[in-house]
């Protein structure tokens, strides 16, 4: 090619950028986005839903994160709330309201009252799931009031009250003080059948949210509660890494004896079937320190810290089995998904037995082994 | 027939041309195909999968190189005689063409239900239908470099997409293995036939390879490629989502990196499927531009005519009628069903050809002149 061809070539190449237009360009405050949804049964109609927005006001959004100098005074969430037979209908009326199109991909919070999820919490997430734009880690969460009080809660904790809940959750999780289970994972529990979903329940206290404990759930329905004390037992049986606190108390007086705190835990389930009858064997080991010693308990001797050792096992094999108990009896649904070892170890046993059935009679045994490492800065 | 087709194609282009050929809109949902079919058998289903398709491709190879200077339009003349060879051509060639078709289809789908809703499905279709065909226009020189170039840039990123969610792997998703006889490994290895396809492009490229005394080799790693992604996507998804919650997703892959996040909590990268999606698009445009010179091959093969110029009008034409085919289904299911239909087809055409006419060739004991 001659070079002034070849120069033509190269400069009708770089006409081809002016063809990348922006024709459908939408800037991020053209969008409605919503922060956080809240989901509640309509209060005068039966069938109806009451669907809570919060709302990012952008130019107030800058000034409370403490971004820019621009920005207006007022608050930098709006809460709305809309009625409608169904999500959908109430996102659309919601549309009508705001001043641009309603946009889902910042949403972090979808919290359900637990009324509306003891009727069936499926057809209230089936929109969020066909939906590209909203985000599949996004925490679902139940609370015992309604959700349009959650929402409308502000702390002077954090300057967004979506994040303040959000920043809560995560810090929970992080302490290992409730499982991780966002959006997503609630749905893949959902939609095996070898798993029962459950979700973080969250109460609004004044300006404070409150754990309340974890729902329970059969398939759809919300059947139960597990208190926050409850939910700690639930984390040792049903992941690694957990953490927290056993009070080992005075057999007579019942006063504290000394508190220990579970720094790192670990659990095997063992299955065994025998003459067509299935038991579950529980192994679990935690291993911690002593942090708070208000009996002043003479810890100054190996077989004393054996001793202890074996006391805090033994409280805690009672807490996990009276914890079983109540999961078998009560709520009758298999959170701690140990059909799903059943499905993985004995598959010909699982495909004839129908499950459900047999859980709340199954045996299940929990053998704990305690390690006291640390005593912290004092002896004795 | 003299003309220049010897010397177009390295040994290690033919493998890129293999790998990319096969690795298409399968991989979208592959792990769901071979969950419903296999269960947790699916991970060992699919490397059974895999080696049937080798064989397969090792037969493919074979009967190439009996005629060696000859593509699949040719020989089946020579070996069938001219009208059930014509036949046999004509019915690869309209397999090809609607495997086309329904390629860019799924790709109009995943585009605009997971990026640019607002678009008009005939401007996805239309683009890369006419990307495809400028890809196939070109000389078959050019061609096997694109795969070339384009395959470690594809293939590298992908794996480790994939690879990423090792993490969320639950081991006990992955079990039981074989619990339930040799019955759902079959079914699931059928399953992934329909992702194997693309193999049958050595038919039609064999003849302008340079060494074809190396073909087996170049090939059997050219398939080793997808057989190590195809493992990979299966293992994965079955590991993280189980195999009935698998079922659920509409595009298990995508979801599967929509869900990887690094490190998982709190998440620093998250919408990791912008990355995919583009990769995704690249894979396809190879695999389009694959299907689409099958095609055109083809029916200037049958038609007798001669070696001609690249990227002339009538190599577009094709685009018109295959634009119309691949709006014809009328919703996303239709587009699965029609997949299904014609990769199904696709597989026993692909098996029953080829096996007849090696066949005959012994037989018959014909055998192309050498290269």
């Amino acid at each position: 090619m001659k070079p002034a061809k070849t120069l033509a070539t190269l400069l009708l190449l770089l006409l081809v950028f002016n063809l990348a237009g922006c024709y459908d360009r939408r800037d991020i405050e053209r969008r409605t986005a919503i922060l956080a949804i809240g989901i509640d049964k309509n209060p005068e109609d039966e069938k109806g839903l009451e669907v809570t927005a919060q709302i990012a006001i952008y130019h107030n959004v800058g000034k409370t994160v403490g971004g820019s100098e621009e920005g207006g005074e007022g608050a930098p969430i709006q809460v709305t709330t809309v009625q409608g037979p169904s999500i959908g209908t109430a996102l659309e009326k919601l549309a009508g309201m705001v001043n641009n199109p309603i946009f889902l991909g910042h949403t972090m919070l979808l919290a359900i009252s637990q009324e509306a999820a003891a009727q069936g919490i499926y057809p209230l997430l089936d929109y969020f799931l066909r939906n590209n734009d909203f985000r599949r880690k996004s925490w679902l969460i139940i609370t015992p009031g309604s959700a349009k009080e959650l929402l409308a809660l502000t702390s002077p904790l954090h300057p967004l009250p979506p994040f303040y809940i959000l920043t809560s959750l995560e810090s929970l999780a992080n302490n290992k003080a409730i499982p991780i289970m966002r959006f997503e994972d609630f749905i893949f529990r959902f939609n095996s059948p070898s798993k029962q979903p459950v979700a973080v329940m969250l109460r609004a206290a004044g300006d404070k949210v409150e754990l309340e404990g974890l729902a329970a759930f059969d398939r759809e329905r919300m059947v139960g509660r597990l208190s926050p004390a409850e939910l700690r037992i639930f984390l040792y049986l049903s992941q690694a890494k957990g953490r927290g606190l056993i009070n080992l108390l005075e057999p007579t007086s019942g006063q504290i004896e000394f508190s220990y705190e579970i720094r790192n835990s670990n659990r095997r389930v063992l299955t065994k079937v025998e003459e067509k009858k299935l038991s579950f064997v529980i192994d679990l080991w935690v291993e911690g320190n002593i942090i708070e010693n208000p009996g002043q308990v003479d810890l100054d001797d190996e077989a004393i810290i054996k001793a202890l050792e074996q006391r805090l096992s033994a409280q805690l094999a009672g807490e996990c089995q009276r914890l079983i108990r109540k999961i078998q009896r009560e709520l009758k649904t298999d959170i701690l998904n140990l059909s799903e070892y059943v499905r993985a170890r004995h598959p010909h046993y699982y495909k004839d037995v129908d499950w459900s059935e047999e859980f709340p009679t199954v045996a299940i045994k929990v053998q704990a082994t305690t390690h006291i490492r640390r005593l912290g800065l004092r002896r004795k | 027939m003299k003309d220049s087709r010897k010397n177009q194609i390295t040994s290690l282009q033919a493998a890129a041309i293999v790998a990319s050929s096969i690795i298409g809109v399968g991989i979208l949902t592959l792990p769901r195909e071979v969950a419903a079919a296999a269960g947790t058998d699916g991970p060992l289903a699919t490397l059974l999968g895999g080696g049937i398709a080798a064989l397969l491709l090792l037969l493919l190879t074979k009967l190439g190189l009996r005629f060696p200077r000859h593509s699949l339009m040719e020989y089946s003349n020579m070996i069938l005689g001219a009208i059930l060879g014509r036949l046999l051509s004509l019915l690869f060639l309209v397999y090809w063409f609607l495997l086309t078709a329904i390629l860019v289809r799924t790709f109009g789908e995943m585009v605009i239900t997971a990026i640019l809703p607002n678009t008009p499905l005939e401007i996805i279709i239309g683009i890369m239908l006419l990307l495809g065909a400028q890809l196939a226009a070109q000389d078959i020189k050019v061609f096997a470099r694109i795969h070339e170039i384009l395959l470690p840039l594809t293939i590298i990123p992908l794996l480790f997409l994939f690879l990423n969610s090792i993490n969320a792997i639950n081991p006990l998703h992955l079990l039981p293995i074989l619990a339930f006889g040799p019955w759902p490994l079959i079914k699931g290895a059928l399953a992934t036939g329909l992702s194997f396809l693309g193999i049958e492009s050595v038919l039609m490229l064999l003849p302008y390879y340079s060494k074809p005394q190396e073909a087996v080799k170049s090939h059997l790693y050219g398939i080793l490629i997808p057989i190590v992604l195809y493992f990979t996507i299966v293992t994965m998804g079955l590991g993280t989502f189980g195999d009935t919650a698998l079922q659920y997703l509409q595009w298990p892959a995508l979801e599967q990196i929509r869900l990887a996040a690094l490190p998982s909590m709190p998440s620093v990268f998250e919408r990791l499927e912008s990355i995919f999606i583009g990769i995704w698009v690249v894979v396809l445009f190879t695999s389009t531009g694959s299907l689409y010179l099958m095609v055109i091959l083809g029916i200037r093969q049958l038609l007798g005519l001669k070696q001609q110029k690249r990227n002339r009008f009538y190599h577009y034409i094709l685009t018109i009628p295959l634009f119309f085919l691949a709006r014809l289904p009328q919703n996303v299911i239709a587009v699965e069903t029609y997949a299904r239909v014609i990769s199904q087809a696709g597989i026993v055409l692909v098996i029953v050809g080829p096996g007849l006419l090696y066949l005959m060739a012994l037989i018959r004991q014909k055998r192309g002149e050498e290269g």
